[in-house]
């Protein structure tokens, strides 16, 4: 019952099976920012208009960017989407000093292999087939409940269909549990989900992120007061007193661009006390 | 009535930049302002034109108020028209960079400040940096507006309350300072003027003292790191 089979999914799930492996994750639930931190990859999520589509895998030279767009679906959509483009990073990699994935339907159906690939092993990375089976174990294809699938969506952080298509095509259930599920879920997703907490990380695919990297690199030329805290509120997207609350949360502090000189100040107490030479 | 800059020079001068004219005074605070800044104080005459009276001319809320800093008898604008000078400014301004008006009026400051030997009360940044590199012309004493007040309280120019309360009123809405407003922050105030209370009569006298500069600034900023 391996359905979504062929070489594209083959090449996915080698591919996500091959990342689990060499970053030590086995098949627990992983938090996709940490997974695309750790192969070097920076995200940012931006606020694009709905015909942007869903994201961006770029690529120039050594440097790599994921772009989601947070005006697009939820943050299962988003997550999904980040894994896809993880998937490109992964398997897709050649020569050429500048490469594009341009996808502005993650879920529509592919035709291009790449693309195909990339769902792949967005699907296994996200739920890896192991997982899901014991997950279900021991439940009856015609007792999996919405409930249940739900409770999956929150711990691999997939949508509902995504998730009910992963487990079938994992071969943990039928074709007709699959659309029996797809059925029972309908219009009730969302009260479904009021039943379970949300995950941590849901507000964070749906606000707009600048990219690691860019953030440290603008706070640090703020930090060397290459630039002014108007510039850094710029560069940073924000407003001149959320930049300022930036700076002073991550613990620096607008003067030590011009670190205190700690000699002068001691002198200068000294002084005060009356103990200067 | 215009004063000769040249007749006022050295460190016991101050040259003041467009954010501490406009925050004391839109606060309700230039006689405090006036009070720690003495007479005669300089402002180029570039912000006095294009940051205090082009902003008030059209007539737009807040900066109505502006007429009582052009009305300051103890406000002088002050210039440099030769060449000299005037490719100073644009050095300056090359160096803290901007759109062309940016930071227009740091730059003044600060070639006038270096030319005059005065002493800075300054904000920005980019312009600190550029007054403290010895590399880029000689040095330029500056401090912030709460060290101004600081060191005011300390040397009992104003009093310790009343320091406060114009910081406080300030940075509420400016929330860019090296010292927040915060209940910590008061005790961290108050055992900065203690200490400069007690160089009063050590040091250099009022205001020239300030001529220390960020040494001053650096004692707060320490003094808040000590918690």
């Amino acid at each position: 019952m391996q359905n979504g089979a062929g070489e594209p999914w083959r090449v996915g799930e080698r591919g996500a099976r091959a990342l689990r492996s060499e970053l030590g994750l086995g098949d627990a639930p992983i938090d996709i920012r940490d997974v695309i931190g750790r192969r070097g990859v920076q995200l940012a999520i931006q606020e694009f208009p709905p015909d942007w589509g869903d994201g961006r895998y770029l690529k120039k030279g050594n440097r790599h960017l994921i772009l989601l767009n947070a005006s697009v679906g939820d943050a299962n959509r988003a997550r999904f989407t980040a894994a896809h483009e993880l998937g490109h990073h992964e398997l897709h990699q050649d020569n050429r000093e500048v490469v594009v994935y341009i996808d502005t339907d993650i879920h529509a159906q592919r035709r291009n292999n790449a693309e195909r690939e990339a769902n792949a092993f967005a699907a296994h990375l996200l739920a890896p087939a192991e997982a899901l089976r014991r997950d279900l174990h021991g439940i009856p294809g015609k007792e999996i409940t919405p409930e249940k699938v739900v409770e999956l969506t929150i711990r691999y952080g997939m949508s509902y269909e995504a998730l009910v298509y992963r487990v079938h095509n994992a071969g943990v259930i039928s074709a007709t549990t699959r659309n029996r599920l797809l059925e029972g879920g309908r219009g009730r997703v969302r009260e479904l989900q009021a039943l379970f907490s949300s995950r941590d990380d849901d507000a964070f695919f749906l606000t707009p992120q600048l990219p690691a990297e860019y953030r440290a690199a603008a706070l640090k030329l703020y930090e060397e007061r290459y630039i002014t805290l108007e510039r850094l509120a710029e560069m940073l997207r924000t407003s001149v007193e959320e930049a300022a609350d930036f700076a002073h949360k991550v613990g620096l502090e607008r003067e030590r661009g011009l670190e205190p000189d700690e000699a002068a100040v001691a002198e200068l107490r000294a002084l005060a006390e009356g103990n200067a030479d | 009535m215009s004063v000769d800059p040249a007749a006022h020079e050295g460190p016991e001068h101050l040259c003041l930049d467009a954010t501490p004219l406009i925050h004391f005074n839109n606060k309700g605070h230039l006689d405090t302002l006036a009070a720690l800044v003495g007479d005669p104080t300089f402002t180029p005459e570039y912000i006095l034109e294009q940051e205090i009276r082009a902003p008030m001319q059209t007539g737009a809320g807040l900066f109505r108020k502006n007429s009582a800093i052009l009305a300051a008898p103890w406000l002088f604008g002050a210039s440099l028209d030769d060449d000299a000078g005037v490719e100073r400014v644009a050095r300056l301004k090359r160096r803290l960079g901007g759109s062309p008006r940016e930071n227009l009026g740091e730059a003044h400051v600060l070639a006038l400040a270096e030319r005059h030997g005065w002493t800075v009360v300054m904000e920005d940044e980019g312009g600190r940096l550029a007054a403290a590199d010895a590399g880029d012309g000689p040095v330029v004493p500056t401090v912030y507006m709460v060290t101004l007040l600081a060191v005011g309280a300390g040397f009992g120019v104003i009093s310790t309350t009343e320091a406060w309360a114009v910081h406080k009123a300030i940075e509420d809405e400016r929330r860019r300072s090296i010292l927040r407003t915060e209940r910590a922050d008061k005790r961290i105030f108050d055992r900065c003027v203690a200490t400069f209370a007690k160089l009063d009569g050590k040091t250099e006298p009022w205001p020239e003292v300030l001529a220390r500069g960020r040494t001053l600034d650096d004692l707060i900023v320490l003094e808040r790191r000590a918690g």
